[in-house]
């Protein structure tokens, strides 16, 4: 029997990481990073964007235009995700199913806001000459949605709570070594 | 590329969203739930003002409107002024008390909805623990 089994006292020498996977884990480091960073974005748009009575007509339209985008974006960014819980939903463990459906929840609350946003512009839209017809009904689901998806925000980051703040803690006060590693 | 495929079925996706949007707006316009509260609707300069409402703050220039908050209903209709038409004259405003507890207001919201989650995924984690723990000794005391 070798000597690092029989006494625990002897440290094994860690054994050399292959330089593919060591590149893999940078590479995902810097992606936990632009996710953490981007999302953290996301949450403080959609706050300002939400208190329309704090930003007025204009800041709120301009920013709803750039959290369609974000959204797309967030979406894009994790379609890996959105497939691999989709095809695993024939046998999920409960959280994941929780999670997927509070995510599906948000997608459509928020694309109908941004939509019925975008429907009811009164300034943004007109200033780049495009004049929609909006009406009763799209300002009835703008506060609608913009209400459901101002719930299922909080929620939908308070069910990655754990993963915030491993990386939140990571990057902010252990910033040399998170560069590291 | 990987990206390019990615963004295009996510888009696809929205688009479908969007559809369903349009279908409801088609086919069952009444049937949307909810009554607007006035939250989020802004009445134009020389609108009629509700009896009670008070103004939150001077109405400064052309463009201004002002807006009857809904969502906290603390007390009666209060009045913010906001403005849709942004510039150096906007900027006072938006730091100006009234206006600020608008966004601490959905701050608030946001922080409290985000605690409860937490607090209830982190008991159920600790009672499901228990509860794995308990079946595990029980079992273990069986075998002895």
């Amino acid at each position: 029997m070798s000597d690092e089994l029989t006494n625990p006292s002897v440290v094994p020498a860690p054994a050399p990481v292959p330089r593919a996977a060591r590149a893999g884990r940078r590479r995902a480091v810097a992606r936990a990073r632009v996710d953490f960073w981007f999302d953290l974005s996301l949450l403080l748009g959609f706050t300002i964007a939400y208190s329309y009575g704090w930003t007025g007509d204009e800041i709120h339209e301009w920013l709803g235009l750039a959290l369609a985008a974000a959204m797309l974006l967030h979406l894009t960014l994790h379609w890996d995700w959105v497939i691999r819980t989709t095809k695993r939903l024939i046998n999920p463990r409960g959280r994941d199913k929780l999670v997927w459906i509070v995510n599906l929840a948000l997608l459509f609350a928020m694309t109908l806001c941004i939509v019925s946003g975008i429907l009811i512009s009164r300034t943004a839209l007109p200033y780049l000459g495009v004049f929609l017809a909006g009406g009763p009904f799209w300002s009835r689901m703008h506060d609608l949605t913009a209400e459901v998806t101002l719930g299922l925000v909080p929620v939908h980051l308070a069910l990655r709570w754990r993963w915030l703040l491993q990386v939140g803690r990571r990057m902010l006060s252990f910033w040399p070594a998170g560069r590291t590693q | 590329m990987k990206f390019l495929r990615h963004l295009g079925a996510a888009t696809l996706v929205v688009g479908l969203v969007v559809l369903a949007g349009l279908a409801w707006n088609h086919f069952w316009p009444g049937a949307l739930p909810g009554v607007r509260t006035g939250f989020g609707e802004a009445l134009p300069p020389g609108a009629h003002i509700p009896p009670g409402v008070r103004l939150a703050g001077p109405a400064p220039g052309h463009g201004h409107v002002v807006r009857i908050t809904g969502l906290a209903r603390k007390g009666k209709g209060q009045v913010r002024v906001i403005a849709n038409r942004p510039g150096a004259a906007l900027l006072p405003l938006l730091f100006e008390k009234v206006n600020l507890e608008v966004l601490w207001r959905t701050a608030k919201i946001e922080a409290e909805i985000i605690v409860a989650v937490v607090v209830i995924g982190v008991t159920g984690r600790r009672i499901r623990r228990a509860r794995r723990a308990r079946r595990l000794a029980a079992a273990a005391g069986q075998q002895s």
